[in-house]
């Protein structure tokens, strides 16, 4: 028998800001940064590299990339920040606004003692998923670590499941308005987009 | 009668009953007023200057008296700039702590890990920025000084008024 799918999933890895000679380093970090603005550098095909969306910080605001990268920086030189997180937060249907992802993240603050984090959302693949960086001085317990995970992600799934059923509802009251009587047509043929889109969504769990 | 104005005896006093004319009673009674001391200390004092005794003791309750009432007027002028020291003091103290506030919120928003650490303004060096911030606070320390020794010529001139004025304008 198998399990229900999964609203939302929030996958983690831990990055030690250490060089091989075991001296502070960030950059693992810069990489990761780099890659998550601009994608992979094979991508680009000599072209200028565009930014794939804003970066965010945990109070909404955006963030310029090269002040993410400072931030970064300071964070692991200066305040001797010992470890990074880099967390991804996908969902099964989409259509969050970037605030969810950052409510999200708030619900594991109590657990993690993480309130500061930069996160972008990614809305130009099959699903839509934001990837968040945050810092750490100690290494989070993997009993801790797995009950931040979870907190996290039970509220995505919850954002997830609010906005499916808004996005219901709006859906049979479009239907039941005049307008979207003469709409039918139109609608069979979203649905059957819909129903393209679920299958495309058996991979929806996007690799880091 | 100015009872209230005179001072008090230096030594200890013992009544004795004496008998004046209305005339001397009032002539001693306009001089203690004048020297605004009591009727006692007043017939004591020019009992001994009359008797040209070679000690100045006589002359320390008069002497006393003028000398309280100097420092009276003076106490309340004084009472009065301290008031208004006390006063700015306490208002420019409130301010400077509601802005400190305000700005360790504003940290504490924007950094809420490490805020506590970002804070703070290092002086070993080691960081360039830092110590561009501790010259400009030195700079800005220097010029608040110059300002603030101009502003002070003012109330200068304001002491200047309390203490030419009347006791009355005074308190």
């Amino acid at each position: 028998m198998s399990q229900p799918q999964k609203g939302a999933i929030v996958r983690g890895a831990h990055i030690a800001n250490q060089s091989a000679k075991g001296n502070r380093s960030y950059a693992s970090v810069r990489g990761l940064i780099r890659y998550i603005a601009y994608g992979r550098y094979a991508d680009h095909h000599n072209q200028t590299p565009q930014q794939r969306d804003v970066w965010l910080d945990h109070n909404g605001r955006v963030v310029p990339h090269e002040a993410v990268r400072q931030w970064a920086k300071e964070k692991v030189h200066r305040y001797g920040y010992a470890h990074t997180y880099q967390l991804l937060l996908s969902t099964r249907h989409g259509g969050l606004p970037a605030a969810d992802f950052n409510r999200a993240l708030q619900q594991g603050s109590d657990i993690s003692r993480v309130w500061e984090w930069k996160y972008m959302v990614h809305e130009d693949t099959n699903n839509q998923h934001a990837h968040a960086i945050l810092f750490s001085k100690e290494k989070l317990p993997d009993g801790r670590y797995k009950e931040w995970q979870q907190t996290m992600q039970a509220a995505l799934e919850r954002l997830q499941a609010e906005r499916h059923q808004e996005r219901q509802l709006e859906l049979e009251q479009e239907m039941r308005s005049p307008a979207g009587v003469e709409q039918t047509a139109d609608l069979a043929t979203a649905d059957s987009l819909t129903a393209a889109e679920e299958v495309r969504h058996q991979g929806w769990e996007v690799g880091l | 009668m100015r009872e209230t104005k005179r001072a008090r005896r230096a030594d200890k006093t013992y009544s004795k009953h004496i008998m004046l004319t209305e005339f001397g009673r009032q002539k001693i009674e306009a001089w203690a007023q004048e020297n605004e001391i009591n009727f006692s200390a007043a017939i004591e004092t020019l009992a001994l200057l009359g008797l040209d005794d070679e000690r100045n003791s006589y002359i320390i309750p008069a002497v006393r008296a003028t000398t309280l009432q100097g420092i009276r007027l003076s106490f309340n002028r004084i009472a009065r700039l301290l008031s208004r020291i006390a006063l700015e003091s306490a208002v420019a103290r409130t301010m400077a702590e509601g802005v400190m506030l305000q700005l360790v919120r504003t940290q504490a928003a924007a950094f809420p890990d490490d805020f506590e650490e970002r804070m703070r303004v290092s002086r070993d060096g080691r960081f360039p920025l830092d110590a561009r911030i501790r010259a400009h606070l030195a700079d800005i320390a220097d010029s608040v000084e110059q300002t603030a020794l101009a502003r002070i010529k003012k109330p200068v001139a304001h002491v200047n008024e309390l203490l030419a004025a009347g006791e009355e304008d005074a308190a």
